[in-house]
């Protein structure tokens, strides 16, 4: 704030200063008319230089709302963007000029040159690069991206944006306005919340698009908005590709995750959180089920989606070799033995009833004395469902983990899944084309009993693919194998008409008989016992109906 | 043993990313340049990130790392070693860590190799790094008695297409003599007898022909004055004749790739420019047949210069008189690596021990 001095400038220098000073410089009186201007002021100001000036109110080139508030509060206004009555654009600085009882006499106001000031703003900051260089990146950018900057005054498109639009809208109507409403709303929360939306919009009847949305904040301050568009049918489809290519060397390479375990129905999604449950809690886990039910697949999968899949997963299995099963497992001379090589990984022991008693309960006691706690998750498994659990310490200890896996027939409602699976994986092995199963055919699966369980669904469908050329879309009956419908149909009609009595009561008998083998989980004595005939009995009923009497 | 089929996971560090491969046996089944996304200037601190990156890109595309038998990384600036596979051990990490010999990107390679094989409870292996010394000390002599010559050399590329050659011939390496070399951003022509390297130039110290970006011998006074010259900026004088020499100097030209394309349009100044290499380069194959004492069954020339027909065939005209001349042209350190790990595992060859 400048102070006169009684009132009075010394005229000398004040003209000097006046003159010379580097900016333009206007002094008011009271009545705020124009005082003292200098040549700088005028040429900023674009007046003509034979206009008087000298007395004339500076309402006449703009409006002194600003001058007003700067005399009444006295205080100095620095650079304000100011619009001249003829359109000219300059910044001025307002400063009251005040007496000794510091009361307004007159108003200074310092004016500089709109564009040399905001040229040396884009100097010093990055307010140059904010507009230019911006969208000159987006260019190269592979993806649809616009900027909204700065201050939301301006918005910019880059050429893959506007083709992707174009390209998207082209067959709906109204859709472009559509996108373009939607955009702007999610601008609007993008700015409020300030912070990253993604979201993915249907516009009109089958577009979907994924619109990735984020504020641009540079020291805190917020300068606009970004976004970023996609084909969500496109992105959809390249992750869906990658994905099934992933599933497929997980199988070659026997490196499953838990999603590769398909089914919705509740018994499967029951085993996996059990499983999952005791996986994490480092206890042993044992994994019982029909062959063909996914045991190893369940095994390796809570190996390869655990935080263990950095270490060993090994799988032991008796192939005979029982006389120097203790080495293998525990080590001798300079062979480690597997439980020290899988330290800190997965064990797998497959089919443990068939392993010696002492060489489990050998294992059982190791775990349960390990006080480093990073030796290894052990998980066992057993399709033996008939026979009791020996009593042993190890199968004592064990059966607190117990999984159980449902057989086919109990989860009919994946079949679907399992099927659809299946066919997807083989086509692309196999280059096929198939994307649908005939209806009647997964009607038969549906009633069909699949004693071998997925792993025989697993090899059917193969089968079938492998038959396929490539013009065929669905999966037909003439694809499988003949003589699986004679397995298949057979079971459908329990007595039709026409039947001698002999003939109904057999096939009454054989299905009855069937039926209650499979609750009792094929437990021989179990379903005599339930049938109320002696086990004898049982079996040569099962043979005078083909009717498989090994184990499962 | 021998009918078995061995995994082998590869890892050769580089400056900005980390190149990785799966063999079964020596067949590729997967190979990826894992790019470094963290900003970290400090090699040591890029460890753990290099591993995780590793162990992910592999799980994630659902590559079974149960699966695999043996890690091989690219081994680093050592002590000096004679060449082979060496079982990595707590020493030889703690020599890397300690840069004992110098800090480079490679001394990653078996940090990395050892952390992820430790996990796995399989060894893990480096194959004939840069400071394999088979050197004689005959040959490590020079003019000034308390100044020694260095062995440091492409050793790994350089005993990889001699035992190619052998395999091709029939023979084994340790029964014959050759001649190896290797043409790229360094050049470096080696005398291998009997499966050592007796006497080699040493490329990096500026010895022998120039290459691609290093200047190769220079007249000792020419050199003190352009270092009284250089005073206190030695360093950039050192940058200078490492890197921006040789090719790079004559034709202006930043890639190997650039002088492939000059040199397939007939460019004049860049054939000039491998006339004079190819005569350094020859007159160091004979130097090294003198070192042989003439008895050379081949002569092979190895690298990516040796892309070049032209080079290759105006160094062949002057050295065909000492052996036949093989070209391996290129250079493939993975398959070396995994190649060098397998002949341990099949027990074809016992894994050395780093120990000092």
């Amino acid at each position: 704030m400048l102070f006169a001095n009684d009132g009075q400038f010394d005229n000398i220098t004040s003209e000097t200063i006046i003159k010379n000073f580097p900016f333009g410089l206007l002094i008011l009186n009271g009545s705020k008319q124009i005082e003292e201007i200098n040549e700088h002021a005028i040429n900023y100001m674009g007046i003509d230089k034979n206009t008087p000036l000298i007395g004339e109110s500076l309402s006449r080139f703009m409006s002194l709302d600003m001058v007003e508030s700067v005399w009444q509060q006295r205080k100095v206004v620095f650079r304000t963007e100011t619009l001249l009555n003829n359109g000219e654009k300059v910044f001025c600085t307002y400063s009251p000029i005040l007496d000794k009882k510091g009361i307004t006499i007159k108003t200074f106001i310092i004016i500089e040159e709109y564009d040399s000031f905001i040229e040396k703003v884009r100097e010093q900051t990055d307010h140059y690069p904010m507009t230019e260089l911006i969208p000159l990146i987006a260019e190269y950018s592979p993806d649809a991206v616009s900027f909204i900057l700065p201050n939301f005054e301006k918005s910019y498109y880059n050429n893959k944006w506007n083709l992707l639009v174009e390209q998207m809208c082209k067959y709906e109507k109204n859709a472009r306005t559509e996108l373009n409403m939607v955009l702007a709303q999610i601008v609007k929360d993008t700015i409020k919340q300030r912070r990253k939306i993604i979201q993915v919009v249907t516009i009109g009847n089958n577009l979907e698009i994924e619109i990735t949305s984020k504020p641009i904040i540079i020291s805190g301050k917020l300068y606009g908005c970004f976004q970023m568009i996609k084909d969500y049918k496109e992105v959809n489809k390249y992750k869906r590709q990658y994905q099934l290519a992933t599933s497929i060397i997980r199988k070659l390479e026997k490196s499953y995750l838990m999603d590769d375990l398909v089914g919705e129905s509740f018994e499967v999604i029951m085993a996996k959180k059990q499983a999952i449950l005791y996986s994490n809690m480092n206890v042993p886990v044992f994994l019982k089920g029909e062959q063909g039910t996914g045991k190893e697949l369940m095994a390796r999968a809570l190996h390869f989606d655990s935080k263990r899949k950095e270490y060993p997963f090994k799988i032991v299995r008796v192939n005979g070799k029982e006389e120097n099963l203790e080495a293998i497992l525990f080590g001798e001379g300079s062979n480690s033995g597997i439980l020290q090589e899988v330290r800190k990984g997965t064990l797998f022991i497959d089919e443990c009833m068939a392993f010696p008693k002492q060489i489990l309960n050998r294992i059982a006691e190791r775990i349960e004395n390990d006080t480093a706690d990073d030796l290894f998750q052990l998980i066992v498994s057993t399709s033996n469902l008939d026979e009791a659990l020996p009593r042993s310490l190890f199968f004592d200890w064990i059966s607190r983990y117990q999984v159980e896996l449902p057989p086919l027939k109990k989860r009919k409602e994946d079949i679907e899944l399992l099927t659809g699976h299946f066919i997807e994986q083989y086509n692309s092995r196999y280059k096929t084309n198939i994307h649908s199963i005939d209806k009647d055919l997964l009607t038969l699966f549906q009633q069909y009993d699949w004693p071998k369980n997925i792993a025989e669904l697993e090899s059917l469908i193969e089968s079938a693919v492998l038959k396929a050329d490539y013009s065929e879309t669905v999966l037909r009956k003439e694809l499988l194998p003949a003589h699986l419908f004679s397995e298949l149909e057979k079971k459908e009609p329990t007595f039709s008409e026409g039947m001698e009595l002999q003939q109904a009561i057999d096939s009454f008998e054989k299905d009855y008989i069937k039926t209650t083998l499979e609750n009792n989980h094929f437990n021989k004595t179990k379903t005599a016992k339930q049938l109320g005939i002696s086990i004898r009995s049982l079996y040569y009923k099962m043979d005078k109906y083909h009717m498989d009497r090994g184990s499962s | 043993m021998s009918n078995r089929t061995f995994r082998i996971l590869v890892i050769n560090p580089l400056v900005h990313s980390t190149k990785i491969a799966i063999y079964e046996n020596d067949r590729n089944i997967f190979e990826q340049d894992i790019l470094l996304l963290e900003q970290e200037k400090d090699l040591y601190k890029q460890i753990d990130f290099r591993i995780t990156s590793v162990t992910e890109t592999i799980i994630d595309l659902g590559l079974n790392l149960s699966s695999i038998d043996a890690v091989c990384g690219r081994g680093g600036l050592l002590r000096p070693i004679s060449g082979g596979t060496y079982r990595i051990n707590d020493k030889m990490i703690s020599d890397l860590i300690n840069g004992i010999n110098g800090t480079h990107v490679s001394n990653l390679g078996a940090i990395i190799a050892y952390n992820i094989a430790n996990k796995l409870n399989v060894n893990a292996y480096i194959v004939d790094p840069v400071v394999v010394d088979e050197m004689t000390s005959l040959a490590k002599a020079t003019g000034r008695p308390e100044i020694k010559r260095k062995s440091i050399f492409h050793a790994l590329n350089q005993k990889f297409v001699a035992r190619e050659l052998a395999k091709q011939l029939d023979k084994k390496v340790e029964n014959l003599s050759m001649i190896v070399a290797h043409l790229d951003g360094g050049v470096t022509v080696g005398a291998h007898f009997h499966g050592k390297v007796i006497d080699v130039n040493n490329g990096l110290d500026g010895e022998g022909p120039f290459s691609f970006e290093r200047s190769g011998s220079l007249p000792n006074n020419e050199l003190i004055n352009l270092s009284v010259e250089a005073g206190r900026q030695m360093q950039q004088l050192k940058q200078k004749l490492i890197h921006q020499s040789g090719l790079k100097a004559y034709l202006r030209v930043n890639q190997i790739s650039d002088v492939i394309n000059l040199v397939q349009q007939k460019d004049t100044e860049t054939m000039e420019a491998l006339g004079i290499m190819a005569y350094q380069v020859a007159k160091e194959i004979g130097k090294m047949a003198a070192v042989l004492e003439g008895e050379v069954d081949a002569v092979i020339l190895t690298g990516n210069l040796a892309k070049m027909h032209y080079l290759n065939s105006r160094i062949i005209n002057k050295v065909s008189w000492i052996a036949d001349v093989f070209t391996f042209p290129g250079e493939n350190v993975l398959l070396a690596l995994a190649r060098g790990t397998l002949r341990v595992l099949e027990g074809k060859e016992q894994a050395k021990e780093y120990d000092f």
